[in-house]
């Protein structure tokens, strides 16, 4: 009853895409990066119709993305990962040139009705020793950490400006550090490893040192990527990995948020992480990218359906797309999947929403985007049963 | 030396022509089978001595696996030493010859033979790790390596 379809492909990079992001105040415009060393922002088209009955334009927004700037010239490599600032107004982009770049988006509101998106970059975070593989925006928007080849995380402070001060360079990971992610809401990071780890870091309660506050390990391989449930207080993670494992842990409430119950140096005897399950996934190859689909993204959440249960999506090596679903805690299952969605590898997947044009009480439709090495960006929809069989 | 290249232009007519046909039925495939994967990398040079991977009983025909309908190639390449400081480079040079010989369908995984190498378990995790491979094909230095041992020369 569940099904994946695709609605769009957008084509224009020259080169593998890397990452997509969308901006999260509006989720029609994205960003995407590339191995071409351009980062592109797209916005999705709107179709104007005229209603002859009452003589009133209406507007509605399609599938149809187009690129409405690209931003070159500024990394000599690969541009592995972007990400927008809480406010939408900033976008950094992390390449295996060892800088990380901010550009901010020019203030110009009259152009936005020309499907102009202008940015230019401000700053150029140097620091890294070589390949920043991961950026991300702390949910408070003062925040960015970076974390790259050289096995460190590093977070830098936003000054008036466009200044950007480092307050941290945070080692313990024993090899490359592919990702970063904050806590939905705090400021609280975590970070996955080629050490097969995931390491979560928090201020001090002085507020002037960050230091490492958990160390799981995870999988059996490479940690690719994390995505923590989108719910108050932050919610459970999702774990994916190179051995073709998903596992979800469980989180507490907002003070115990960290992926593992303790280190070895925090004194607890007890260094087992709460892990909730874990399962193997259809995928054959590394799994690569993982996101859990948020309540806002949820169509129909608002309308007074049914919850639908937690759903995540994930893209790897194989070329394919899975959601996959719980049934019930510490159950999940593979609702749909796509074998071959793309041409080559999928390196990053990312759940939006959008409001549809008709509405089904028993069904319910979500958008997700994917990225891959075959130089497209594909729009989906999950369109999924309300109704458990 | 002319005959070669008129039986290859020859093989190639044909194989146009097997193309042109299967197009009709839909089905775009070109088999490929362990002898053909052997053939792309046995003159590649050992990075440090002038002796080809076919030579030196680097590469061997019988540890190429392919899957063709899944599109799957595996290459288990056996260093000569089990402390061979080269076997990464020796393992990158394959799948960068692989990678620009083969159909774009084809999944490359690259790895060093069971028992040949001290850091068996790490050299693999690196070859079969994308990014690291991806951001090693940007570095100059490197690629010169990779290049000198392609074109049949040795890198150091």
């Amino acid at each position: 009853n569940h099904k994946i379809a695709l609605k769009a492909t957008l084509v224009g990079h020259k080169d593998a895409v890397w990452c997509v992001a969308f901006e999260p105040n509006r989720n029609d415009i994205l960003a995407t990066c590339s191995s071409d060393k351009t980062v592109k922002i797209w916005k999705r088209n709107v179709v104007k119709r005229d209603d002859d009955d009452d003589d009133v334009k209406s507007s509605h927004q399609t599938c149809e993305f187009r690129c409405v700037c690209t931003l070159d010239g500024v990394h000599e490599r690969t541009i592995r990962s972007v990400s927008w600032s809480p406010c939408g107004r900033y976008l950094a982009s992390a390449s295996f040139d060892a800088t990380v770049a901010i550009y901010q988006r020019a203030e110009d509101e009259e152009n936005e009705e020309e499907d102009e998106v202008k940015f230019e970059c401000v700053a150029a975070l140097e620091g890294h020793e070589n390949e920043v593989k991961s950026c991300a925006w702390s949910p408070s928007g003062s925040l960015l950490a970076t974390c790259g080849r050289d096995k460190s995380v590093w977070i830098w402070e936003s000054a008036p400006g466009n200044h950007f001060e480092c307050v941290a360079v945070l080692h313990g990971h024993t090899q490359d550090v592919k990702k970063v992610k904050w806590h939905e809401t705090e400021d609280v990071l975590y970070s996955a490893s080629y050490d097969d780890t995931v390491k979560t870091w928090k201020e001090d309660l002085d507020g002037d040192d960050w230091s490492c506050s958990g160390t799981t390990k995870a999988h059996e391989s490479t940690v690719w990527d994390l995505t923590q449930e989108k719910v108050k207080e932050g919610g459970r993670f999702a774990t994916v990995s190179d051995d073709g494992w998903v596992k979800i842990w469980k989180a507490g409430g907002a003070q115990r948020t960290e992926i593992s119950g303790s280190s070895s140096s925090s004194g607890k005897k007890d260094d087992a992480a709460p892990l909730e399950c874990s399962f193997r996934s259809g995928h054959d190859r590394p799994i690569l990218c993982v996101d859990w689909l948020g309540d806002a993204n949820r169509k129909n959440s608002e309308s007074g359906n049914k919850k639908q249960p937690a759903t995540l999506a994930a893209g790897g090596g194989d070329n394919s797309v899975r959601v996959y679903r719980e049934k019930e805690t510490g159950v999940w299952e593979e609702a749909a999947a796509v074998v071959n969605a793309h041409e080559d590898d999928v390196n990053d997947i990312a759940w939006f929403s959008m409001a549809s044009e008709k509405e089904e009480t028993e069904q319910s439709t979500n958008y997700f985007a994917s990225a891959s090495d075959d130089g497209t960006v594909k729009i989906w929809t999950f369109c999924s049963s309300n109704v458990d069989e | 030396k002319s005959s070669v290249s008129v039986s290859r232009s020859l093989r190639e007519w044909k194989r146009e022509k097997e193309r042109d046909v299967m197009k009709s039925n839909e089905i775009l495939r070109d088999p490929i089978d362990a002898r053909e994967i052997f053939s792309h990398i046995k003159d590649i040079n050992d990075p440090e001595h002038p002796y080809s991977l076919e030579q030196l009983a680097v590469v061997s025909e019988e540890n190429v696996k392919v899957e063709d309908e899944l599109s799957r190639v595996t290459v288990f390449f056996t260093p000569t030493v089990e402390h061979c400081s080269m076997a990464t480079l020796i393992g990158l040079s394959i799948r960068v010859k692989l990678m620009r010989v083969l159909p774009k369908r084809f999944k490359v995984d690259v790895k060093v033979s069971k028992g040949s190498h001290a850091s068996e378990a790490q050299v693999n995790k690196q070859l079969q790790d994308k990014e690291r491979v991806a951001a090693a094909l940007e570095n100059g230095n490197l690629l010169e390596k990779v290049e000198l041992t392609l074109s049949g020369k040795t890198a150091m």
